[in-house]
């Protein structure tokens, strides 16, 4: 069929990335588990927290857990399978997109799958597991878990190919991206309700982090489908943000003067 | 007496044995197995105070583990070694005073602060009298001639300028000895032909004693009188470099312009044909199969001859053909 | 006149560091926005656990407590990454080539780190405090504690170098530290009161941290600079003495131990 001999690199790079990481094995191993164990820590303190203060802004332990379990899967997705969506500025300004442009596939998605990062696969593990071990599950609540996450990842992708993009117009920002996307990580993890009205407009648009915490957790406490379709929304919106910006960027791109070899 | 003395100095290291497969190699995360490695067998020599020594090999060929168990970095497996009359790696503080170091790959320099600053680092590293130091500095800058880029970041210094800061960086403290490892690598000729002229001065001039290790053969001949090959651990030759090249170099290249296109006809035992195009040729002669005289008159009497040169054949490949001889036939060791 | 030039001798690394990283102290304020951040998150998060208290949780008014997250997060800003240095440098070999130096291989990076923490802490506080006092505004710090503060800032900034060099040691033994420096460093903050004073955990878990380093590391300095007291002076400075102690007598072991790896099993 056309469409799997058109995907099948995809699947191409997954198993070279996975047998990088068993090449390196200990390695590998030393990060996934590191990165659980730092999630694990979070999770400790915000017990701690809710031990001492049990109610915060209508938000309790079991709020937090769950907003933990879906932001950590969610960016774990985004950024350990999709590494290079964190990576875009450094490609860029280095000059590195030159070896996607010459390559027959679709530049984004080609850049997107190449590279794996395993420390983020830890998360991307660790919020499943926490899920498991610390919520009351249906089946109907495990299909929404999933498909909230999963929207997660695109707002994740979408938001760092949009601010990754803006280095296109920018040309030296490489650290504004990076720092962009640690801001919406930081918001992501902490109750929304604790922000006031002006910043809780600009968590659920500027800096989605409304999108990819808050609202998964209420639809998971008590669906609704306007808050569904909300998400769907937004998905979708910051995916395509992305896939324009980039684009748009792509025209202007011109090569850098370091040529480096891919390894 | 010898400023580095070496018997009998030997190094082996345990290697972990990296097993094929899953599983074993998943056990092997926890207890590894070794497996013991030579890297220096018994090597014994010494250099006289003032001397300078290219110190060569192939790549592992324990060039390295020699030169971090003189500067005191490793202990030997047994025998001895002194430095200065200093056991280095007994009394390896001692030792750094008095020595100095320049790695071609590796920089002393502060890449984000002039040469200058780096300097002035130094003499407190080395605990430099700083009346002394000023002066020893404003000598090193003018003999180095590196006034106009003293204030200029490491970073964007060219190599060749880089190179000749590192060298003088190393110089500050009026070592005794020098290492210098690949001290000429990525520069351009002229940059080398500098950096060597500067450590040729330091060596002449100062009498520092000067331990080179370099795979640029033009760095040897320039330096060096004396040469040491290392192989496999041991010791494979260990003389003047005049000497190496009358017993190694029994290969000349003759170049020639003949007055007609050569017609490709020409045969000789010793003789190979490197290059032929047009009027011109290149041949390599084993001197000790066929003498030059006999080819020379041979190739006289078949074509017009315009204009011959002959050279030796490079250095480079002769220490080549010595490495790959591993110390058989006339300078084999041991066994 | 041995020790003076030898004092001289790390000052010089020190000072050279300051000089070498003072050139990026404008590039650095800019990355410190993220800090600025993390601040007010804080404060928004504790208003909000205020507002559900009352005026004093634990002693600390909610300036206090927010100031308490400017001291540690001024102290984790300011630690530079030496453990990834020292990582890099037994793997590349160039803590062999150092040993070259008549310096002490910990020495020289005990000097180069308190340099680049003087840089990171003057691009790091000014921006923490700035967020402070814009949301809730200062609190009374008596001037003469100021200096007694930067001292502390110092045998603080020891501590963490001890700990952080010991991870990048590990290279020694590991394929790749920065899965161990990820845990170890999460535990020192929570059980150092990073994210939370010590006094707010349940008992148990305070009585844990109260016999560990880390609260040395963070929730004591913190603490002292909020309120500030000579006595409380006395009690940390001696806390700190006697774990900078046994963490640099470990840090030494475990240093010995990696030079006589590299020994016998090369580089």
């Amino acid at each position: 069929m056309a469409g799997s001999k058109f995907f099948g690199f995809i699947g191409g790079y997954w198993r070279a990335n996975w047998a990088a990481a068993m090449e390196y094995r200990a390695s590998f191993l030393m990060q996934f588990f590191g990165m659980f164990l730092n999630d694990g820590i979070w999770v400790l303190f915000w017990s701690l927290y809710f031990t001492r203060f049990p109610m915060v802004k209508g938000w309790t332990l079991q709020d937090l857990i769950m907003l933990w379990s879906i932001v950590t899967a969610s960016f774990g997705l985004a950024f350990g399978v999709f590494y290079n969506a964190a990576r875009l500025p450094e490609l860029v300004v280095q000059g590195q997109l030159d070896y996607y442009l010459a390559l027959p596939k679709p530049v984004l998605l080609h850049l997107l799958v190449s590279q794996f990062r395993f420390l983020n696969l830890g998360d991307a593990l660790f919020g499943p597991l926490l899920l498991l071990f610390f919520a009351k599950l249906t089946l109907v609540k495990l299909l929404l878990y999933i498909l909230v996450v999963l929207c997660g990842t695109f707002i994740f992708l979408g938001f760092a190919v949009t601010v990754g993009s803006l280095v296109f117009f920018l040309g030296q920002a490489e650290g504004l991206a990076g720092n962009l996307v640690g801001v919406l990580v930081h918001f992501a993890t902490y109750p929304t309700g604790i922000f006031s009205k002006g910043v809780r407009v600009l968590l659920f648009t500027l800096i989605p982090a409304g999108l990819v915490a808050t609202l998964p957790v209420q639809i998971l406490r008590d669906f609704n489908w306007g808050d569904l379709g909300l998400l769907v929304v937004g998905a979708v919106g910051f995916a395509s943000l992305g896939a324009l910006l980039f684009t748009l960027g792509l025209r202007r791109y011109e090569s850098g003067n370091l040529m480096m070899m891919r390894q | 007496m010898a400023i580095i003395e070496v018997k009998q100095l030997q190094k082996s290291f345990k290697l972990p044995v990296r097993p094929e497969g899953g599983m074993a190699r998943l056990r092997s995360l926890f207890r590894s197995q070794y497996q013991t490695h030579e890297a220096v067998k018994a090597i014994s020599f010494a250099v006289q105070e003032g001397e300078a020594l290219a110190f060569i090999g192939p790549n592992g060929a324990g060039k390295s583990t020699t030169i971090k168990m003189l500067t005191g970095i490793l202990h030997p497996t047994a025998g001895e070694a002194t430095v200065m009359g200093l056991t280095p790696w007994k009394q390896r503080q001692q030792l750094a005073f008095q020595i100095g170091s320049v790695f071609g790959q590796k920089s002393q320099l502060w890449l984000h602060l002039p040469p200058l600053d780096t300097f002035n680092l130094l003499a407190r590293i080395y605990e430099l009298d700083w009346s002394s130091y000023l002066q020893r500095r404003s000598e090193l800058i003018e003999l180095f001639e590196l006034d106009s880029f003293l204030h200029t970041p490491a970073r964007k210094l060219s190599l060749g300028q880089r190179m000749r800061c590192e060298i003088a960086a190393s110089l500050l403290h009026k070592p005794r000895i020098i290492f210098l490892d690949e001290p000429t690598i990525g520069l351009d000729p002229v940059a080398k032909a500098a950096i060597r002229d500067l450590i040729r001065r330091a060596n002449r001039e100062d009498g520092v004693t000067v331990f080179l290790t370099s795979h640029d053969a033009g760095d040897i001949e320039s330096l060096c009188k004396r040469v040491i090959i290392i192989n496999e651990g041991q010791v494979v030759m260990d003389d003047s470099v005049n000497e190496m090249r009358r017993s190694f170099m029994q290969k000349r290249e003759v170049s020639l312009k003949l007055g007609v296109a050569f017609d490709g006809a020409f045969t000789m035992t010793g003789v190979e044909v490197l290059k032929a195009k047009g009027y011109g040729l290149k041949l390599a002669v084993d001197t000790q199969q066929v003498g030059i005289d006999v080819v020379l008159s041979t190739l006289l009497q078949r074509y017009p001859v315009q204009d011959v040169t002959i050279e030796y054949e490079p250095l480079e490949d002769v220490i080549a053909a010595i490495y790959r001889g591993r110390g058989e036939g006339r300078w084999a060791v041991g066994k | 006149m041995g020790s003076r030039q030898v004092a001289l001798k790390y000052a010089a690394v020190g000072a050279t560091q300051v000089r070498s990283r003072w050139t990026y102290v404008g590039e650095r304020l800019l990355s410190n926005l993220f800090l600025a951040v993390i601040i007010y998150v804080f404060v928004q998060l504790w208003r909000a656990t205020y507002s559900g208290t009352g005026a004093s949780i634990d002693g600390l008014t909610l300036p206090q407590m927010i100031w308490y997250f400017v001291a540690t997060e001024a102290i984790q800003f300011s630690m530079p990454r030496v453990h990834s240095l020292i990582e890099t440098e037994v793997r590349n070999g160039d803590l062999a080539l150092r040993l070259n130096k008549p310096y002490q291989y910990l020495g020289f990076h005990v000097a180069a780190f308190l340099g680049d923490g003087v840089v990171q802490l003057a691009a790091a506080l000014p921006v923490a405090a700035a967020v402070a006092l814009l949301t809730v505004g200062p609190i009374a710090v008596p001037l003469y504690a100021i200096p007694v503060l930067l001292f502390v800032w110092v045998t603080t900034l020891l501590l963490h170098f001890a700990w952080a060099a010991m991870i990048g040691l590990c290279a020694f033994w590991l394929e790749d530290v920065s899965g161990v420096y990820l845990i170890l460093d999460k535990f020192k903050w929570v059980m150092g009161g990073f994210m939370m004073p010590i006094a707010l955990f349940p008992d148990w878990l305070q009585r844990i941290a109260g016999s560990l380093p880390f609260k040395y590391m963070f929730g004591e300095p913190a603490r002292l600079m909020v309120q500030f007291s000579w006595a409380k002076v006395g009690a940390l400075l001696s806390g700190q003495a006697l774990w900078l102690v046994i963490m640099f007598a470990l840090l030494y072991g475990v240093y010995r131990l990696g030079v006589r790896r590299v020994d016998s099993n090369g580089g």
